[in-house]
């Protein structure tokens, strides 16, 4: 790699067929995450269908932080997406300022989901206490690493741009990035929707 | 399209999208944590052949057991069974064939045809000069290795390894039926050799939509490629939910959720669950493992009949429509697990359905072989093996798809001689046809051509005479995994039977030795190999030397024609040869390359 950015045609036609690829083999990687939520969905599902009322008598699942951290996640989807369209235009300062917000976004969402944890687990829903416990516990968990997963790719980016690096070098990570964090905040609305609101 | 005549712009940017990587002169990037797809391609073949000692083994114990029940094991059996004075105990015996089944197959079949092969072929078949994603393919190497690891582990942990049976059903595979940590590192291991497996399909799937070389269109690759390509998409969309079942499995063996356990347990989840997440995943599995052996059948068969290979395009579509219907038949696993009959029967229908495209590729393989110039090569010799055993094993499945004969044959040895046939025999010799085939290429030395058939001869002798005792037994009423089978009176006079079964399964073990032999003399020692030893048209035969360049190709292959050109009078007309390599410019012949030439 140069270290001066060069306006070769031929680079610059490379790095967009590059980006492509790039963006192929992230959906794919995402079909296999695809699956692995679905299977999990499955599970739940099935679960919830053998039981005689669901969820059980005198045990209900919380509403409102789920429902603040939708509109947590959604924002961040959102930021992240403002900040590739600045990062593409060239205006760097900007696309720093929507990345940082998604970044604060993501760690809210994880500390919420922090707090419904603690939550859950005053009002006695444990693990071992039943199967709603046991579907709750492990659907978010596993999603909340997702989401740490992504937090920690956007926190290498801020650092790169902090250290004065050429951001815009890493249009198409921040771009695969995004792809993952559109997808990983689409598996929180389907558990919101299928596991909080129904 | 096809035929599409290649512009100048093409070809250029072809040329431009792929650096040739300068070869790494450190030894650590070099050997160890190398970024080349053949290199990567030949840790999987070692890490798969190691473990395929390892599942071997195995085997050889458990024949022992059905042989001679509880009696010592000869030789090694002071040593690995010192409390029983050398005999397996039953505990032992659960691990033995538990283990012997999963390493089998995520742990030496995976690796040496998807792993190996699926490396080494899939860029010098399309052209390309590296993986799309060269990290990537390293990443998923060294996370396999660890998953090879944990099994190791799990080997030495108190109660020994997993013991659940290969298909891990709880509530055995529970803290109640399998209490040791072994079967935690198991199922840990099958999650992690996942990750690596869905790294190595995003990998294979992504190289062969960008990095074909100009004019290698879908209908010009060489079927091996085909049959790895479609095998790695049902890799990518169904080793996920493997993966799901396995967390799932160990939050219930150590966070104290119950998802799959019901009844005595207290529990208020469903075992049935986890088997339906398991063949979800497991039907799928079986035709991961034999989609990369149909690709090799079908350019072998040709490659070594010297013919074109009949109805290529039908072959293709048959394994694209045996992969999809791969997906919507698990339920015939699941029989006898209190399924509605309706949901069995579309399920026994869909099953039988596979039978027709199977039967393409049978026909295509035997019409491709009708009046050829066969020659009779290692190669080849396993190629048709592997169709003999196949075909075997199709037709005994039949049985099995049919709900009425599956409620007698369900759990005997009929079904594990049938899946042995299918799954192990035809993926252990289609594996080794390609070995043979491809060996010249990797270590530019010649296998030794007797050693080969003598251990062609024993492999195949081996397999049909072990898994067709196997089918004879189940077809008595021998239920599989039994410790001591002859405890019950019904069994006893299969006694013999499964005595000269082991004599057979003792006589294929040994005969590997002329494999070993064979590998570790070649590589050293072999005739060296010239640049295409098989006289075969494919870009890694005639474009590259005997083993490659580190980039593959100096110059990035235009693609002519298909992979099957043999024979062809005009080619034998012009050139002298019954062969024409993919990329070979004929004399006079028109492709809009002339324009470039003359620059």
């Amino acid at each position: 790699m140069s270290k001066v950015v060069q306006l070769d045609p031929r680079a610059i036609a490379r790095a967009r067929v590059q980006e492509t690829t790039g963006a192929i083999g992230m959906m794919m990687a995402l079909a296999a995450w695809g699956m692995m939520f679905a299977a999990l969905f499955f599970v739940y599902l099935g679960l919830r269908a053998q039981a005689k009322s669901w969820p059980p008598p005198g045990l209900s699942l919380p509403l409102a932080l789920p429902l603040v951290n939708t509109v947590v996640m959604v924002a961040s989807s959102l930021t992240l997406k403002r900040a590739l369209e600045r990062l593409r235009s060239g205006e760097r300062v900007w696309a720093v300022r929507w990345m940082t917000g998604t970044f604060a976004l993501g760690i809210a969402f994880v500390g919420l989901q922090c707090l419904l944890w603690i939550q859950l687990w005053s009002e006695g829903i444990r693990l071992n206490t039943g199967i709603v416990g046991a579907v709750t516990y492990a659907l978010t968990t596993l999603h909340a690493f997702h989401v740490v997963g992504g937090i920690a790719v956007l926190g290498y980016l801020l650092a790169v741009a902090m250290r004065g690096g050429q951001l815009h070098r890493r249009t198409s990570t921040l771009r695969y990035c995004g792809m993952y964090w559109h997808f990983v905040d689409a598996v929180w609305l389907l558990m919101f929707v299928g596991m909080f609101l129904l | 399209m096809s035929d599409r005549v290649m512009t100048k712009a093409d070809i250029e940017a072809a040329e431009h999208l792929q650096h040739a990587h300068v070869e790494p002169k450190d030894f650590i990037s070099r050997y160890i944590f190398s970024i080349d797809h053949k290199y990567i391609g030949k840790q999987f073949l070692w890490a798969g052949l190691l473990f395929l000692l390892f599942g071997g083994l195995l085997a050889m114990l458990i024949r022992w057991q059905w042989a001679f029940p509880a009696q010592p094991v000869p030789v090694v059996g002071k040593s690995l069974f010192p409390q029983s004075g050398g005999a397996i105990t039953p505990p032992a015996y659960n691990t033995l064939f538990t283990m012997h089944g999963l390493i089998m197959v995520f742990f030496a079949i995976t690796p040496l045809m998807i792993g190996a092969f699926g490396n080494y072929t899939i860029p010098l078949l399309i052209g390309a000069r590296d993986m799309a994603f060269p990290k990537l393919n390293m990443y998923s190497f060294w996370t396999f290795a660890l998953s090879q690891c944990l099994v190791i582990a799990s080997f030495f942990v108190e109660l020994g390894s997993a013991a659940a049976g290969w298909t891990t059903y709880p509530p055995l595979s529970t803290n109640v039926g399998t209490p040791g940590n072994g079967q935690s590192l198991v199922v840990l291991a099958l999650f992690v050799t996942g990750v690596a497996s869905i790294m190595g399909a995003v990998n294979y799937i992504t190289t062969v939509i960008r990095f074909r070389a100009p004019g290698m269109t879908w209908f010009r690759m060489p079927a091996t490629v085909w049959g790895l390509w479609l095998t790695s998409i049902l890799n990518l969309l169904f080793v996920p939910v493997l993966g799901s079942a396995g967390i799932l499995l160990l939050f219930d063996r150590h966070f104290g959720t119950q998802f799959f356990v019901t009844g005595a347990a207290g529990g208020i989840g469903d075992p049935i669950l986890f088997q339906h997440l398991f063949w979800i995943f497991g039907h799928p599995e079986v035709y991961i493992l034999i989609l990369p052996v149909w690709g090799f059948l079908i350019d072998f068969m040709s490659f070594f009949a010297r013919k074109p290979a009949y109805w290529y395009k039908g072959s293709v579509y048959a394994m694209i429509a045996v992969s999809v219907l791969s997906a919507v038949v698990y339920g015939h696993h699941m029989f006898v697990s209190g399924m509605s009959p309706l949901l069995g029967q579309a399920f026994m229908l869909l099953t039988l359905v596979i039978s027709v495209p199977a039967e393409i590729l049978f026909l295509n393989w035997l019409h491709t072989m009708w009046k050829g110039s066969i020659r009779l090569t290692v190669p080849m010799l396993f190629a048709l093996g592997t169709v003999f055993v196949f075909g075997l094993g199709g037709l005994t499945g039949i049985y099995l798809g049919t709900i009425s004969t599956d409620l007698y044959l369900h759990d005997t040895m009929w079904v594990v001689g049938h899946f042995h046939l299918t799954m192990a025999s035809a993926a252990f010799l289609g594996s080794f046809g390609a070995l043979y085939f491809w060996f010249p290429k990797m270590y530019g030395r010649m296998t030794n051509e007797t050693l080969g058939k003598v251990h062609f001869w024993f492999s195949v002798i081996g397999v049909t005479a072990v898994f067709c005792g196997q089918l004879l037994a189940g077809y008595n009423g021998q239920q599989r995994r039994l410790y001591d089978p002859f405890q019950y009176t019904y069994i006893q006079h299969l006694r013999d039977l499964n005595k000269y079964t082991s004599y057979f399964a003792f006589a294929l073990g040994l005969g590997q030795l002329s494999f070993v032999v064979n590998f570790f003399y070649s590589i050293f020692a072999g005739k060296k190999a010239d640049k295409n030893p098989w006289d075969v048209g494919t870009l890694e035969w005639t474009e590259c030397e005997s083993p490659p360049v580190y980039h593959n190709f100096d110059k990035v292959p235009i693609v002519l024609r298909g992979p099957h050109e043999y024979n062809n009078p005009d080619v034998l007309a012009k050139t002298g040869r019954d062969w024409v390599g993919q990329s070979e410019q004929l004399p006079g012949e028109e492709h809009g390359l002339d324009a470039i030439a003359a620059e």
